[in-house]
């Protein structure tokens, strides 16, 4: 047997599939986690007395651990699974360094979700936004982001494909600007190396500035730039049809990392900020929008000669609405980012409805879209389970996602003219507990908006569950599954 | 090499002698891996506070199962190739 | 010519990856490093001084529990804001804060100048149970924060750390940082050694001897905002 492997002829590339199985199970298991913390928190706010007075179960305690469900946890093991995926694949070479290092990447990588969690709710945390994690936290992540770039570098390095596919410059762009942004964020001093707690390097508005230079950019390169790379490679696999436009691609990659790093100070216009470093994070911002829509048309126009496609095949609707969704969310953040216009939005509602149409509309869908279409290919069935649940999965978390940020606009715009409004004698018309008020509807709408989302991801699971294990989706012929094909109806 | 008569490859003999299939880049990760968890055991010794505790004995306990299933596959490995050349050998001389 | 150019990039990982590194290195370097060189990014005002221990232990609660996530700290150079809050917000202000804790969003008020306006009672009661003074408050209950004894075996090190980055504590300072957070816990004890140290500090009602973290988390609401006399300043002193 083993003189029969010898004797085979051409070599066939064996692609490391098994890391990415766990990265894509475990990305599943980390989204219905993070949407039920947020659905927890939503509650909390529509009703306090959900804090129930516990130190581990309040609002401040956990909304950290949904930020960090959320982006990294079901973000950053998409990110794994796709990365993984696509790189191998585009390069036609297996995963570089021994699959030990690729499991402990995996494993590694839940251990430093898990712990930070734990952290936060035991009431450690460096309270920075998505940057919460104290110094032994971070230090490990380091080390496990050090071994992500290698292994992925190290891949592209021994690529049988002499150019490198765009999504991977999406993809290489990501990890490193993520280990710049990390290292100089977390630049701190522990007050003993057997204590979890560290004072940070910079203060006041130093720390305000690098603080949003690494959270804006966590959003531009975790959230943005790396899920772009997904897209160039699922979008054009899904419809069958290349990339739109080559040149476009290579303008809007580069405007887009160098623009991106520039608009960290729009969120703190009117602070204590110096107003040079306002106006320069505004401009940028606004000049953003362009690079942001230049990826928005080219993976639109990718379905140009295949937009039937979009009948048939529920799994690409995910991944081409979260394109349309990446274009309105990279049309509001500009305005947004306008200062009269956020000196109306800042500090309101509208910043978290903002985000959730990228998390949510962009971020999630184009995820799903992604697993949608590799859970068959990974497990060699011939199609997913149920066609017609994705469907429902898709409708029911559009609409939630329409609740949910509709909610939020209205909550939020409410909020600003409230706080800003004079009564007929010259006084402030509103005490700031009656904005508090007003806005307890659109709460319990939010509540519903991702309740409805929750479901949805409910529905993934369970339709993935079936495709991986049901007699009706084993692979008939040896021919490879294409994700599109109907089965188990 | 022969024995009793039959030409045995390389590779028995390494099956023959060793029950564990490791790559040298498996024996770095496990000893990288070691070290951290040593990390983790000072960690908790030391800890000023509950966390530091609560982390460093969940990164011990983290390590050693990582390494307790990477020697797993070490041996999983080593069954399945000898049980593959006793039945390469069994076709051989049957 | 121009796809040319970029088949370079795309066939070499090391030359993609430089020139990475390199764009979007440049835009976080144009905007924080003037921060630190332009002098007047701070201003220069009197009356800021570093927290005091029990201050400090207050504050740290405040981060480790997440206010910062309802409640913001900055109120911004807008009509409305500043007639609500009080005088917007200086650099300096939080010259000392790490981290800073400006927030970005406000589900509670801005906690800016909240210092002095309030009595320390209505903030125990407050911390306990905020719908009983707030109704429509949608903050949880902090009432396990009186039931925590404050543990402050680690205060030196608090101190020496940030002494390290630059926030001027003395060695008097240090040597007294236990002595200093008993005694502002604790409203009968003289304050006068203490408020020698750090002007302005308000004393808070513990039980002598055992403060609480409710204790110190007082202490520092009580200090917020009340230590630059804005009396004192003209609009040239406040450019930046």
């Amino acid at each position: 047997m083993a003189d029969a492997v010898l004797a085979s002829a051409p070599p066939v590339i064996s692609y490391n599939e098994e890391v990415i199985k766990k990265f894509t199970i475990a990305a599943m298991f980390w989204a219905i986690v993070a949407f039920s913390v947020g659905v927890y928190i939503a509650t909390e706010l529509c009703w306090p007395d959900f804090n129930f007075g516990l130190s581990f179960l309040n609002f401040g305690r956990l909304r950290p651990v949904h930020t960090s469900a959320a982006i990294f946890a079901f973000g950053g093991n998409a990110l794994f699974a796709t990365s993984f995926y696509v790189v191998q694949r585009t390069c036609r070479a297996r995963l570089a360094g021994p699959d030990s290092l690729h499991d402990f990447l995996f494993w590694g990588y839940q251990f430093f979700i898990v712990m930070a969690a734990l952290s936060y709710v035991l009431g450690f945390s460096r309270s920075q936004e998505y940057s919460e994690p104290e110094w032994h936290i971070t230090v490990f992540l380091v080390i496990i982001w050090v071994l992500y770039a290698g292994v992925f570098i190290g891949t592209l390095m021994k690529r049988a494909e002499p150019h490198i596919y765009v999504a991977n410059w999406f993809y290489l762009a990501f990890i490193l600007t993520v280990a710049v942004l990390v290292l100089v964020n977390n630049a701190s001093v522990p007050i003993s190396p057997f204590a979890a707690k560290s004072y940070v390097v910079y203060s006041g508005v130093q720390n305000a500035m690098v603080q949003w230079w690494y959270g804006h950019n966590a959003v531009g390169f975790f959230l943005t730039a790396a899920f772009l790379g997904m897209m160039y490679y699922f979008i054009p696999k899904q419809a069958g049809r290349p990339v739109y436009s080559y040149r476009l691609s290579v303008v809007h990659f580069w405007s887009l990392i160098f623009l991106y790093m520039w608009a960290g100070p729009h969120h703190l216009h009117y602070t204590s900020l110096p107003d040079w470093t306002q106006t320069l994070g505004m401009v940028f911002s606004i000049m953003l929008w362009m690079p942001s829509w230049g990826g928005m048309i080219n993976g639109l126009m990718t379905l140009s000669g295949a937009w039937d496609k979009l009948r048939t095949d529920p799994a690409l609707r995910f991944s081409v609405t979260a394109v349309g969704f990446y274009g309105m969310s990279t049309f509001e953040g500009p305005v947004m980012a306008i200062r009269e216009v956020n000196s109306l939005s800042h500090y309101t509602d509208w910043t978290i409805g903002h985000v959730h149409s990228g998390a949510l509309g962009w971020v999630a869908f184009v995820s799903f879209g992604a697993i949608y279409y590799m859970v068959p290919a990974l497990w060699k069935r011939s199609g997913l389970y149920s066609t017609r649940l994705v469907a429902w999965h898709y409708w029911i978390a559009t609409l939630g996602i329409v609740f949910y940020i509709s909610a939020m606009w209205v909550a939020g715009i409410m909020q600003g003219l409230m706080w800003r409004a004079y009564d007929q004698f010259g006084f402030l018309q509103y005490s700031f507990a009656e904005s508090v008020s007003a806005v307890h509807p659109y709460y319990v709408i939010r509540l519903c908006g991702g309740l409805l989302f929750l479901t949805g991801g409910l529905i993934m699971c369970y339709n993935l569950i079936r495709t991986v294990r049901s007699p009706s989706t084993q692979a008939g012929t040896a021919g490879l599954p294409a994700g599109l094909a109907v089965a188990g109806e | 090499m022969k024995t009793g008569g039959t030409l045995v490859s390389p590779s028995e003999v390494i099956a023959r002698v060793s029950d564990i299939v490791v790559s040298p880049g498996d024996i770095v990760v496990g000893v990288f891996v070691a070290a951290l968890g040593m990390v983790g055991l000072v960690m908790a010794a030391g800890a000023l506070d509950q966390e530091i505790y609560i982390f460093g004995l969940s990164l011990f306990a983290f390590t050693a199962a990582f390494n307790w299933g990477l020697v797993l596959k070490g041996f999983r490995r080593g069954e399945a190739l000898q049980a593959e050349l006793l039945r390469a050998r069994a076709g051989r001389d049957g | 010519m121009f796809k040319l150019n970029h088949e370079i990039i795309e066939k070499n990982v090391l030359v993609l990856l430089v020139l990475t590194v390199i764009v979007i290195a440049i835009g976080g370097i144009v905007e924080i490093v003037p921060l630190f060189t332009i002098e007047t990014t701070v201003e220069h005002v009197k009356g800021i001084r570093p927290y005091s221990p029990l201050e400090m232990a207050g504050r740290n609660i405040y981060v480790r529990e997440g206010c910062y996530l309802c409640h913001s700290q900055q109120i911004r150079t807008l009509k409305d804001e500043v007639e609500r809050y009080g005088h917007f917000s200086l650099a300096a202000e939080s010259m000392y804060d790490r981290p800073f804790q400006w927030g970005s969003k406000r589900i509670g008020p801005d906690l800016s100048r909240v210092g002095g306006k309030y009595s320390s009672d209505w903030h125990y009661g407050h911390l306990r149970h905020p719908q009983a003074l707030v109704p429509e408050s949608l903050m949880p209950r902090y009432a396990f924060l009186e039931q925590t004894r404050l543990d402050y075996s680690l205060i030196e090190k608090h101190l020496a750390a940030q002494r390290v980055l630059g926030v001027p504590y003395s060695d008097e300072d240090l040597a007294n940082a236990r002595q200093d957070l008993l005694t502002q816990a604790n409203a009968q004890a003289d304050q006068g050694l203490l408020v020698s140290r750090y002007p302005k500090a308000v004393a808070v009602p513990g039980q002598p001897g055992f403060p609480s973290e409710m204790d110190a988390l007082v202490a520092y609401l009580q200090v917020l905002g009340t230590m630059v006399d804005f009396a004192d300043l003209g609009v040239e002193k406040l450019q930046q």
